[in-house]
């Protein structure tokens, strides 16, 4: 189904090729996990089996790739369309159209397909991805597990016998995971060919015929489906890789009762159009700890962020800083919140002047603040040219300069590999242990287990969803 | 399986596209005010048979605001401020043509929209940059409010800060959001030369006879009456 013989691939104006001599072969009917560090050429893999690298990519290419028996290079994006099925990785930015049927049926409609052709399609899509009540809705009604099972029936409707899969669990929570594990395993009931990239492997690790490990671009080794879930704890973490059985969320535990020193919320009462989020949420978070809020997606773990940040007015309920009421504003002042997406919060034109806009830090206060998050080589650097890891930090040194004493993350780990999420849980400790209160939410339990944090019981029980 | 259909196509998007282009000639020509108030009711209607009663409140409730401001609110301010809030009221003469756009947009899809395009005899080019756009908005707004919540918490004042804090974190997410939403069309073979299918039939009926013979009526009408009418 897919042949790649001696690849050597280099982006445009790169020196390094992200892929080196590569050669594999695979199977029709096989489900192939690619795995390893970022930047270890995964998505190049699968960007150069969907013919996006060949056709629009600009770069360097040796080798061939072929499939389906088709030469890549050779063979229109339109007609691979047909045998390659595409999911990414970001559920926000693949979707072309703003409902649901239209988006499923975009690949048939783009090729001019009958009408009956897309009855049928629907249909089976309904059946494979299970998006029946998901259809004639509005994308931006959608959570992140819905628009994947989407994307997948989109990926579907058009028939290809092989689908590629680019990292599709990095933005879900562990109901749209396990609802993702689903699909694989209709799509390996109905023989399709699978190659899927993946830093998370616990959903789908078991499900693979054969698992390639890649490093630094290339092709490293390669293991059968059963030998690589016997690989013992320590070759994992050697190999940079993340847990391979599924690490559970875990339990909530009662707020200490310690002190009156951090954070405390009591009896809070949130509404969105009228309509209650949650009610009744106390908890603590003490400084000098990590405290983990989690729970499924639409328990309102956002807007609970954004209340405690003074972002949004609570309707009832009180939060209390070192045992003082809090009121909005002075909420702003006090708390800051590191953003999923932090691109978005990051406004200057370097680092430096990045790092000072809305404070009346003096330049010195500021090249400390940045040395202490390992950023002062960086001073004149454009914030954008940062490494994601490096931009989070620049975040968090904005929020610490402006005398900010209450972090919030969210989702900080989401789509990070082993080595990366490891280096996210000790900053967040180190900054714990200078005496912040650091509060984070996240779906990550291997993350909530590396870093340490208690997980708040912040949901009453019975408001549960 | 179906339900219900979100995009119930009561009218063929050409027709849409038409009607508003003659809604902005009896809006740009200053046509006499009944004429205009025609063209709203027309929109009015046109609301009501799509079923998007929630959008019509919310541009009724704007519409009459405005009016207040207009009518109540002006005459009670100083001079000064009242120049500022008179610019406020420019927005009650386009309010048709705003009305229009938005009867187009909420009713029709992007695939129906790139049909009628290409039905029209638009170059594909030309049509999958004008449905990129509609997409983008929506995705656009949400980042805005991303980029508001982190301002608000880093104390950043001023209208120009303000301005110059968007600007980057904008530009920088279009672009990606661009690049990936290109692939994702790509890679699902949208460069397909031959003729494209549409799931939601576009097709001319008899609605689309009387709409357009309406505004027609309203457009012309106006352009006569002009100097007779006030």
């Amino acid at each position: 189904m897919i042949i790649f013989d001696h690849v050597t691939y280099a982006y445009e104006g790169k020196e390094t090729p992200s892929l080196r001599d590569c050669t594999f072969s695979v199977k029709p009917g096989e489900l192939i996990l690619l795995t390893g560090e970022s930047g270890c050429g995964k998505t190049t893999i699968i960007k150069l089996v969907n013919g996006l690298l060949q056709h629009t990519g600009g770069g360097t290419l040796a080798g061939t790739v072929m499939v389906g028996g088709q030469d890549v290079a050779q063979t229109p994006l339109w007609e691979l369309a047909r045998t390659v099925g595409s999911v990414f990785q970001n559920p926000k930015s693949q979707f072309f159209n703003l409902d649901t049927t239209s988006e499923v049926l975009f690949g048939l409609e783009s090729r001019g397909a009958s009408h009956d052709e897309m009855a049928q399609a629907l249909e089976s899509a309904a059946q494979v991805c299970g998006v029946g009540p998901l259809l004639e809705r509005s994308i931006f009604a959608l959570s992140g597990g819905e628009k994947q099972r989407i994307a997948c029936a989109s990926a579907w409707a058009m028939g290809p016998e092989l689908f590629v899969l680019d990292e599709p669990s990095s933005n879900l929570d562990g109901e749209g995971i396990r609802q993702l594990r689903e699909i694989l395993k209709q799509l390996k009931k109905a023989r399709k060919t699978v190659l899927m990239a993946e830093h998370r492997l616990w959903y789908a690790a078991d499900l693979a015929d054969r698992v390639f490990y890649l490093r630094g671009g290339q092709l490293e080794r390669e293991y059968s489906g059963q030998n690589f879930l016997t690989l013992t704890e320590e070759e994992r973490r050697s190999m940079g890789l993340r847990s391979i059985a599924e690490i559970p969320v875990s339990s909530p535990e009662p707020s200490p009762t310690t002190e009156a020193d951090g954070l405390m919320v009591r009896e809070l009462r949130a509404t969105y159009n009228g309509a209650a989020v949650w009610e009744g949420v106390s908890f603590r978070a003490p400084r000098g700890q990590i405290t983990a809020i989690t729970g499924q997606n639409g328990a309102g773990k956002t807007t609970l962020a954004r209340c405690l940040c003074g972002l949004m007015k609570e309707q009832s309920g009180t939060i209390f800083w070192d045992g003082k009421p809090l009121r909005r504003t002075e909420r702003r002042r006090k708390a800051f919140l590191i953003m999923q997406d932090v691109n978005l919060q990051l406004f200057g034109d370097s680092v430096l002047a990045e790092i000072r806009l809305g404070n009346t830090a003096t330049e010195q206060e500021a090249l400390t603040t940045l040395g202490r998050m390992d950023l002062a080589q960086y001073a004149d650097t454009h914030p954008m040219a940062l490494s994601g890891g490096q931009k989070q930090r620049l975040a968090v040194a904005d929020g610490c300069l402006s005398g900010k004493e209450l972090l919030i993350f969210d989702e900080p780990t989401s789509g990070l590999d082993y080595g990366h999420m490891l280096e996210v849980s000790r900053r967040l400790r180190e900054l714990a242990e200078q005496g912040l209160c650091v509060v984070v939410i996240t779906h990550d339990g291997e993350f909530l287990r590396e870093s340490g944090a208690w997980t708040a019981d912040w949901l009453p029980n019975d408001k549960q969803p | 399986m179906r339900t219900k259909n979100i995009y119930p196509s009561f009218l063929d998007p050409r027709t849409k596209i038409l009607i508003w282009l003659l809604a902005n000639v009896v809006v740009f020509t200053w046509s006499p005010a009944v004429f205009q108030l025609g063209v709203m009711v027309a929109y009015l209607i046109l609301f009501l048979v799509e079923r998007k009663g929630t959008m019509l409140g919310g541009l009724l409730a704007t519409y009459l605001a405005i009016l207040a401001i207009q009518y109540w609110l002006l005459p009670l301010l100083p001079g000064s401020l009242a120049t500022v809030f008179a610019t406020v009221t420019y927005f009650i003469l386009v309010f048709p043509c705003i009305a229009g756009g938005a009867y187009l947009i909420a009713t029709t899809s992007v695939s129906q929209f790139m049909a009628a395009l290409e039905r029209m005899g638009a170059p594909r080019s030309f049509s999958i940059t004008l449905a990129v756009t509609l997409r983008f908005l929506p995705s656009l707004r949400q980042d805005l409010r991303h980029i508001r919540d982190a301002m608000a918490l880093r104390n950043i004042r001023g209208f120009e800060e303000k301005l110059e804090c968007i600007y980057v974190p904008m530009l920088m997410g279009a672009a990606q959001t661009a690049e990936e939403l290109s692939e994702s069309a790509t890679a699902r073979g949208i460069e397909y030369p031959g003729k494209m299918s549409s799931w939601r039939p576009i097709g001319f009926h008899i609605q689309d006879v009387v709409v357009t013979l309406l505004f027609l009526a309203l457009c012309v009408g106006g352009i006569c009456c002009k100097g007779v009418l006030p």
